[in-house]
């Protein structure tokens, strides 16, 4: 409570000292203002990582193991992991700008001496709207607002489109593999924009104390019967696994006998999108994509 | 030492065997999917939960509980310690980093090759064990426990350490708590040779008896003790890999139950070990449908439950006091 005062004053200070040509932006721990465009950026979480590659904004640090296939971090530097950010690294480069959330925000306290932070978590309740959010406040601090409209007007279109495929009266599970255990992942996690904006009808959904995960057995899948269910290995999605073990995990007689095997209705989702670059823009987009090319070929297949 | 007389004892055993059976029973009626005994006959699909889902987690939970609490005897004879358990001597931890580097360096291998390489370097954190406390002179019986305490904690700091570096935590959590949630036939059945080595060792326990003696009166007396000890470590290596590898570990029950057991019937372990597998099983059994019936339709997992209950249950059988037979 007490930093959030803090710092909520520190940038109120900071509001009236540049308000002339002073760039807000909107944090999770409030607005915060800059005088320009950071130029050297460290940032932490793969989303945000994903995004500002998508807007065209270089990186100069970014953590260890990241696994983002599909963003090109060679030239920059690692700068520690989520957990523990190499400090002194971080304190050389001397960043203009050090993007925390999710998982790294518990060091914004270590953060704060060496280098200006600003916390991007992405609040629960809809990680969709909340991703376009969180591109605007960078698109508007980097100055790629036009770049970042273009995003959102293609998001729209291809949500729009996965929407068409969805049918409200059928059920969706969305279990994630762990290790050896199964979880479902309800509409109180990371895939909340599935029912809010894609409009699935989600199971589990009205389990409140549930929040990150909730181990599940065999026969749970199987006597909550789902008419989809989406597959996700988490450890192949953050890259610590060499295969893909989802398939291997369903092909069982317990889950032959569900509604959404034998309709042949079960999608096997590169996890990368939502489980690792959590509010990335570029892996929403590659959710929608894959969902749109299964859920059609899976629906039209049929008919 | 306080021994119960033949009868009483036949007629607690069959007592616990009973209790098992009846145990074993409700846990192939408690789960999420609706199940009785009427439509297991009737409907296909519920025959098939049955026979896929409940037996084999039954027998999973009951083998595990089993096999765990009578390695946690043999480790207690072998090192002749109250405190030895494969969890509080480094055993699991070493299974677990042999896990972690056959998942790293041959993700692609089957289970079985995991859990012998793992198995190794179980054998290897018991030789390294040892080694050690063969280097010290143990007055304390108090000293063993507390070295095997650091030596653990070195071992799972070394495997905590490569599951950081590899973004492994998840994976190490899964294998150092044990969970039954998603054992179902086909994916379990390595914990069977784990069972096959628990009957080898009760076949066996007349001769590992011998181990009481202590090293130097044993081998005034002809007993080929290294070999005992080495063979009662290969199988204890072998166990616990194979409970880590396909369940999970449970911590400390190993050295809760034949605790429990000694206090009542001594050192014997022909007439010991039974009692620490039935006992265990038992317990773990109970814990395992606990997790299932509390947080139902979810899971909770087996290890943290026993970790609240076994606890309370081993600290109320202290503070119970004497046995009064």
């Amino acid at each position: 409570m007490n930093v959030s005062v803090f710092i909520s004053l520190v940038s109120l200070c900071f509001l009236f000292s540049n308000a002339a040509q002073a760039l807000t932006v909107s944090t999770f721990r409030g607005e915060v203002s800059f005088p320009q465009t950071p130029q050297t950026v460290v940032a932490f979480p793969a989303g945000v990582i994903d995004t500002l590659d998508a807007l065209g904004v270089l990186v100069q640090g970014v953590p260890e193991n990241l696994f983002l296939d599909y963003v090109d971090t060679q030239k920059a530097q690692t700068v520690g992991t989520l957990f523990t950010a190499d400090i002194e690294k971080i304190h050389k480069m001397s960043p203009d700008l050090v993007i925390i959330g999710e998982r790294s925000a518990l060091q914004y306290e270590a953060l704060t001496d060496v280098a200006p932070v600003i916390d991007l978590s992405i609040p629960r309740g809809n990680t969709f709207q909340e991703s376009l959010k969180r591109m605007h406040s960078l698109a508007k601090l980097f100055d790629k607002e036009d770049k970042a409209k273009e995003i959102e007007n293609r998001l729209y279109e291809l949500r729009d489109q996965a929407k068409q495929w969805i049918n409200p009266d059928e059920s969706v599970m969305v279990v994630m593999l762990m290790g050896r255990a199964l979880n479902v992942l309800s509409s109180q996690t990371r895939i909340d924009w599935f029912q809010e904006e894609l409009g699935m009808n989600l199971e589990a959904s009205d389990v409140k104390s549930l929040n990150e995960v909730a181990p599940i057995s065999y026969e749970y899948i199987l006597s909550k019967n789902p008419d989809w269910l989406i597959v996700m290995d988490r450890d192949a999605s953050v890259g610590r696994s060499a295969k893909d073990l989802s398939k291997e995990y369903m092909d069982t007689p317990l889950i032959h006998a569900t509604k959404a095997w034998q309709k042949n209705q079960i999608i096997y989702l590169n996890g990368v999108g939502t489980l690792n670059s959590v509010g990335g823009v570029q892996g929403i987009k590659h959710t929608l994509e894959e969902l749109i090319k299964t859920f059609s070929v899976r629906i039209n297949g049929q008919s | 030492m306080i021994r119960h007389t033949g009868l009483t004892q036949s007629l607690l055993l069959l007592l616990f065997v009973l209790c098992l059976m009846t145990l074993m029973l409700a846990s192939l009626f408690i789960g999420t999917y609706d199940l009785t005994l009427a439509s297991v006959f009737e409907n296909e699909q519920a025959s098939m939960v049955m026979l896929l889902s409940r037996v084999p987690r039954t027998l999973a939970v009951v083998i595990a509980g089993g096999v765990l609490g009578l390695i946690g005897g043999l480790s207690q004879v072998v090192l002749n310690n109250r405190f030895a358990e494969p969890t509080t001597i480094g055993t699991a931890q070493g299974v677990a980093i042999g896990l972690l580097g056959t998942h790293i360096l041959w993700p692609e291998s089957p289970l079985y090759v995991h859990t012998l390489v793992a198995s190794g370097f179980g054998l290897l954190s018991l030789f390294g064990f040892f080694s050690i406390i063969r280097q010290l002179k143990l007055n304390d019986p108090m000293l063993l426990p507390l070295i095997g305490l650091i030596y653990s904690a070195i071992l799972g700091a070394i495997a905590t350490f490569i599951a950081f570096e590899f973004d492994l935590m998840q994976f190490l959590m899964v294998w150092l708590n044990g969970d039954f949630s998603t054992v179902i036939s086909g994916r379990y059945e390595l914990i069977w040779g784990a069972a096959a080595i628990a009957v080898l060792v009760y076949w066996l326990a007349n001769q590992l008896n011998l181990l009481n003696l202590g090293e130097q009166t044993g081998r005034a007396l002809g007993v080929p003790f290294r070999t005992l000890v080495f063979i009662a470590m290969i199988m204890i290596a072998l166990s616990t890999s194979m409970v880590v590898a396909t369940v999970g570990m449970i911590s400390f029950l190993g050295l809760v139950v034949p605790n429990i057991v000694r206090y009542y019937l001594g050192d014997n372990l022909k007439q010991s070990l039974p009692w620490s597998a039935l006992i265990g099983a038992c317990l773990l059994l109970g814990c395992d449908m606990l997790g299932r019936y509390l947080s139902n339709p979810f899971e909770l997992p087996a290890s943290l439950v026993f970790g609240v209950l076994g606890g309370c249950f081993f600290i109320w059988v202290l503070y119970k006091g004497e046995p009064n037979v």
